[in-house]
């Protein structure tokens, strides 16, 4: 699971980017950040993965804390980047294998990581495609695939819809109900309200770093979500 | 359309990062050439003009006799130039000693010259500067113009407009030349303030027509590589193959090829070896020795009395065949040096592949420096010796005891009276003295030259109207 | 997991095209100047060899102690192919002389001019070997490395990689390692196929020590490119963009690898002036003129000599070089007290002209090691160092070889000393017995036949026993010779990669 308690950061020119933030996630659950830019979505983000330092506060990934032992919480986690490139001159069997191995997961045969990389939704001649031809729909599920074989318990998501096609997007979004249903903790930051209020658990709303409102999927399955958000958005402007 | 790209491009290029470091190398590397060159300007012209009156002092001892004139060795030394500070031409390692008399000519001599067990180094002149550093910060500029822009989307967004591409390409082409323009102005500008303030004396002697000529001719050489720049970026794909491509072909244009140049020199073109030299002097002193012997000059032709109407020597006869032998002497001379000469030029001529090599060329011909210049000298110094020997026989007419016939054999023609003891005015005397050639001169010398740079701008030019005509935008 | 980060480097390294592009400039380069180099090398080895057998036989037909005044030579290098250093550029024999006027004109380290038959010629860089190395492979190494972290991060791989448990000093070193693997490769090629080509020539043929020798060529060639590698991987680490870190790269390429060997000598030249050769040549007349009134002064004591019939010794063309068929006894007499003292004289003023000789190449010397020192601020000019000396080319070599010389002057000289009794021996000037010198004396006709009997039975001596000059450069010296100068590049490489380490500790991934 992924818990963050008190999560502060102020940057360095002043700007708080994050201002006692707490939540947990629990396994099995999808937890969808949503917020403007720069609201405080990737910070969270980059302080979970231990790319910046939090000003106080701490997060914890199954209970490893993320900051001061980073090389053991990253076992439980994986992550999948808004802008996926990957390393272009290699076919997608060679970049998978390559993160497969980093994650420790050694001597995997080329079926295995075809497995994989069907499961995703990858089709046939793909598998063997450099990815400088991939487009980026493809390069998302290749992502994914690198996520998956690593089968961690929590998985951190940036930004993972932007730019996809609709169709596309909602293969995406039948990956994430399978990772739920094998009991993932799963935090996906994203302002694409739509995808959110399809797949989310509980969202979460933040704005200039503060968490202003959660809500849980019974809370917003029949109202509009996206009323909610700009009213919640309104409020903590009033406050 | 035109101007607003160029300004945006000049715009673009002064903020970045590369444009400091060439403005801050360009100082630095112009400065410290500049101040070194003026130094040494100083102390070698110094030890110039002593040497020079030293041998103006003995010629002025010997010509108290006329018939002695002909015979002082003279050192004929190359003067330091000012301009040596724009094209070094090697100087220091050309040879820039002869000695001399009326008849024959040394080789060049080099001995003491310069430190030879230092590493081989050019000179650090403004043409290294230029043709070296610069021409690297053209390429460093360049290699992104196109397929950077391709990358970040900016490319596509000009073209969507109503520009035509040659308009872009050229637009681009003037941008770079003017931001290029910048540190080398700059530099330049430094460099002038320096050599201003050391002195009237250096300052003065300047031929700012020559600087305003190799200045142009520099911006002629770096467009060559702006458009090289231009032409790769307009084939790659991205970036790095651009800048990679584009190292590999400035290592090979100015740093291997000039390299080759040596390589060229000694497998297709021989000079004499020195054995062979001293070979070809015996053989043709054996010859005229034959001549004298078999009689050909006449009887008694070899005696060397000292009564020159005893009738066992023959004056005329002796020296038709001395005469004879310093002519056949001389040959073999000129013609060994001719063959150093060739055979160096063999090598220059191959490596004129590289812009570089030709740019320093025409930058030594403007300056009056390099190995044309050691090749005038030695020309100079035939002809001085012709204006010498013309000189006494003139001045000797007019003494009736003289018997008017000059040859190189000092005794004799002291003992003989061929040429009159009389003192000569030793104002009228020729003195020699290096000069250089005129600015039209020079120019015309260089005009192949600076054909080839202009043919390589067009040639790199085309390539890149033509890749990037076709260039794929998306 | 370091290895596993290299090996995925080193791969994508190797599908790139300017690895493909640099590896076939380096073959191609070394294809085009090994083969003259060797047949140079070759040559020049053929003269050697030439020369050392003419000595030989002119040793053979030496016929008094005083015209013993072999020359020796200095070998050329084999590695000379692959770093020329000082070979070509100072002279490579000597001749040994004790005569009136000592033979100091052929020891390397005094007349050491260029070596150059047409002058004209020093208007071409030099054709060098080294040059592939220098220039070609490290602009290679800084094409690598520029984008080695910089590029990444644009990607987005490095923030993914970094989203493993693996630490960022894992990351850096793989990337280290990589950069070495993939840089080996074409020093490796390069290094193999030069040394095909050396040994495809018939006159070459390398020792346990020269293989040694290029092994740690190999390694310091390995060490230079590395060193250009880490200085890119640093500016990598401290910026985001991998542009920028290519045009810092750059800049401090043509720095540090065209313009401060250059720029050295220039500096060399200007802080530290030599002394002209005509205050050499002047102080050298003076001793000369000190040397004849002496000279004069001293031979005044000597009784006067008397008549001799002298001949030209085998290494003719020098002083000390001709010897006495036959003599009456009064220039016997002159001898058995004018020997020694010509000896001792002689060396006693070629002490003096050597000094002055020696503190005028000393000079030149000063402002060379004074251009060498101020370039271990680059790393081609150390490379460059450590190569001379390991080739066995370098200054150091040179100067240890005229010691050796100096040493086997006072060899010959003790030699000679040990068969003529001290010089006192008449057998220093020459091989007639006292009956000769006495029929010689008595008048012209018998003199002529005496002159000719002596020719025919005076029999050249047994040299055999004179020790021959032996010098070879092991494999330790040349070590200790490069010692600093690959210490200081080692250290380059470790202030490179801990700069680098602690830029990316700070790195920002994002």
């Amino acid at each position: 699971m992924i818990e963050l308690n008190e999560l502060t950061k102020r940057y360095e020119d002043g700007v708080l980017a994050l201002d006692h933030v707490s939540y947990t996630i629990q396994p099995g659950e999808i937890f969808c950040l949503l917020g403007a830019n720069g609201a405080g979505k990737t910070t969270t983000v980059n302080i979970l993965l231990d790319f910046i330092q939090p000003t106080s506060g701490a997060c914890f990934i199954n209970g490893q804390d993320c900051n001061k032992f980073p090389l053991e919480a990253k076992k439980h986690v994986s992550y999948v980047s808004e802008n996926v490139q990957l390393y272009g001159m290699f076919t997608a069997r060679q970049n998978l294998r390559f993160f497969a191995e980093l994650g420790g997961k050694k001597g995997l045969k080329n079926q295995e990581l075809d497995d994989v990389m069907r499961s995703v939704g990858l089709p046939e001649k793909a598998l063997t495609m450099r990815l400088k031809n991939y487009s980026k729909g493809m390069r998302q599920k290749l992502g994914i695939a690198i996520a998956l074989i690593k089968d961690p318990p929590a998985i951190i998501m940036d930004e993972p819809t932007s730019g996809l096609d609709p169709r596309s997007a909602n293969e995406f979004l039948d990956q994430l109900r399978k990772l739920r249903e094998r009991g993932k903790a799963i935090l996906m930051t994203t302002h694409d309200i739509f995808r959110a209020k399809q797949i989310a658990d509980r969202v979460g709303i933040m704005k200039q770093g503060r968490l202003v409102a959660i809500r849980k999927r019974d809370e917003f399955k029949h109202a509009d979500l996206e009323q909610i958000y700009l009213r919640e958005m309104e409020a903590a402007e009033a406050v | 359309m035109f101007w607003q790209i160029v300004r945006k491009e000049i715009l673009e290029s002064l903020l970045s990062v590369r444009f400091t470091l060439a403005i801050v190398f360009s100082i630095v590397l112009f400065a410290a050439s500049t101040f070194f060159s003026v130094d040494r300007y100083r102390a070698q012209s110094q030890e110039y003009w002593r040497r020079v009156n030293e041998n103006l002092t003995g010629f002025r001892r010997q010509s108290d006799q006329l018939c002695k004139l002909a015979f002082y060795e003279q050192n004929a030394y190359r003067q330091p130039k000012v301009l040596a500070l724009c094209a070094g031409g090697s100087e220091d390692l050309l040879p820039g000693h002869f000695t001399f008399d009326g008849f024959d000519i040394s080789l060049p001599q080099i001995a003491g010259q310069s430190n030879f067990t230092l590493p081989r180094f050019s000179d650090l002149d403004w043409a290294f500067i230029i043709s070296l550093v610069l021409s690297f910060t053209a390429f460093v500029f360049a290699y992104d113009c196109i397929c950077g822009e391709k990358e970040t989307g900016t490319l596509r967004l000009i073209l969507s407009g109503a520009t035509p591409r040659v308009t872009l390409l050229l637009a681009k082409y003037v941008g770079l030349m003017l931001t290029l323009a910048i540190p080398l102005f700059m530099g330049l500008a430094v460099a002038l303030i320096i050599l201003i303030a050391s002195g009237a004396e250096t300052a003065g002697l300047v031929p700012w027509a020559r600087v305003v000529g190799i200045v142009l001719t520099s911006f002629l050489y770096l467009s060559i590589f702006v458009f090289l720049g231009m032409f790769v970026s307009a084939r790659a794909a991205r970036p790095a193959n651009s800048m990679a491509a584009l190292l590999l072909a400035w290592v090979v244009l100015l740093i291997v090829i000039p390299s080759l140049g040596r390589l060229v020199s000694d497998k297709f073109s021989h000079a004499h070896t020195p054995e062979e030299f001293q070979r070809a002097k015996s053989e043709a002193q054996k010859q005229i020795d034959d001549r004298f012997i078999s009689g050909a000059y006449g009887p008694n032709a070899g005696a060397t009395g000292s009564n020159r109407d005893d009738p066992s020597v023959n004056p005329r006869g002796r020296a038709q065949g001395t005469i004879e032998g310093t002519e056949a002497l001389n040959r073999v001379v000129d013609a060994h040096h001719e063959r150093m000469l060739a055979q160096a030029e063999a090598g220059r001529r191959f490596t004129c592949i590289s812009p570089a090599v030709v740019y320093r060329r025409v930058c030594e011909i403007i300056a009056c420096t390099g190995i044309d210049r050691s090749r005038s000298l030695y020309r100079q110094i035939k002809t001085y010796q012709q204006n010498l020997r013309d000189f006494i026989i003139s001045e000797d007419r007019s003494d009736p005891d003289s018997l008017h016939i000059l040859f190189d054999d000092a005794p004799r023609v002291a003992e003989w009276t061929t040429i009159s003891h009389k003192p000569p005015s030793f104002e009228a005397v020729p003195k020699f003295l290096e000069r250089d050639l005129a600015l039209g001169e020079s120019l015309g010398l260089a005009v192949w030259d600076l054909g080839l740079l202009a043919l390589f701008n067009l040639v790199f030019f085309a390539g890149a109207w033509i890749s990037f005509a076709r260039y794929d935008v998306r | 997991m370091i290895w596993k980060i290299a090996a995925k480097e080193f791969l994508l390294n190797l599908m790139t095209f300017k690895f493909v592009v640099g590896t076939i400039l380096c073959v191609v380069l070394v294809a085009i100047f090994v083969p003259v180099l060797a047949e140079d090398y070759r040559q020049r080895l053929q003269q050697y060899d030439q020369r050392v057998a003419d000595n030989e036989a002119k040793l053979r037909q030496v016929k008094a102690y005083r015209v013993l005044t072999p020359t020796v030579y200095r070998r050329p290098q084999v590695l000379s192919v692959f770093s020329q250093g000082m070979e070509k550029r100072l002279a490579d024999s000597a001749k040994i002389g004790f005569g009136t006027r000592p033979d100091f004109d052929k020891i390397p380290e005094i007349n050491a001019g260029p070596a150059e038959v047409n002058p004209y010629l020093s208007i071409f860089p030099a054709f060098d070997f080294l040059l592939i190395f220098k220039i070609v492979m490290s602009a290679l190494a800084l094409l690598v490395a520029y984008d080695a972290v910089a590029r990444e991060r644009e990607q987005g791989t490095l923030s993914l990689s970094l989203s493993y448990p693996i630490s960022r000093a894992q990351v850096l070193l793989g990337k280290l390692l990589a950069g070495l693997l993939t840089l080996a490769v074409p020093a490796t090629i390069a290094f193999l196929v030069g040394l095909l080509l050396l040994l495809s020539s018939p006159a070459i043929a390398l020792g346990g020590s020269d293989w040694a020798r290029i092994a740690m060529m190999y390694v310091a060639s390995l060490l230079f490119i590395l060193a250009v590698y880490n200085v890119g991987l640093l500016f990598s680490s401290l910026t985001g963009s991998s542009s920028l870190a290519l045009i810092l790269g750059l800049f401090f390429w043509v720095v540090s690898i065209i313009v401060i060997p250059d720029a050295t000598v220039y500096l060399a030249r200007r802080f530290l002036p030599v002394t002209s050769v005509e205050a050499k040549d002047e102080q050298i007349a003076g001793i000369e003129k000190l040397f004849l009134h002496e000279w004069h002064q001293e031979c005044a004591k000597l009784p006067s000599g008397g008549a001799a019939n002298a001949t030209l010794g085998p290494f003719h063309g020098g002083n000390g070089d001709w010897f006495i068929l036959v003599c009456n006894p009064a220039e016997a007499q002159y001898w058995e007290k004018g020997a020694a003292f010509e000896v001792s004289f002689n060396v006693k003023y070629a002490r003096k002209f050597w000094e002055v000789e020696h503190d005028y190449v000393e000079s030149l010397l000063r402002q060379t090691r004074l251009a060498r020192a101020i370039g271990r601020l680059s790393p081609a000019c150390l490379y460059d160092n450590t190569m001379n000396a390991l080739a066995g080319t370098d200054l150091a070599d040179y100067q240890s070889w005229t010691q050796r010389v100096r040493d086997y002057r006072d060899t010959v000289l003790a030699y000679i000393r040990n068969k003529t009794d001290n010089l006192r021996s008449p057998l220093y000037i020459t091989q007639c017995t006292q009956a000769e010198q006495i029929t010689w004396a008595k008048g012209d006709k018998f003199a002529e036949e005496a002159t000719r009997a002596a020719e025919k039975h005076t029999l050249p001596l047994n040299l055999e026993d004179l020790p021959r000059l032996t010098y070879g450069m092991g494999i330790a010296q040349g070590l200790q010779r490069a010692a600093a100068d690959l210490a200081v590049l080692l250290l380059f490489n470790l202030l490179m990669f801990s700069l680098s380490f602690v830029a990316f500790l700070r790195y920002d991934v994002r």
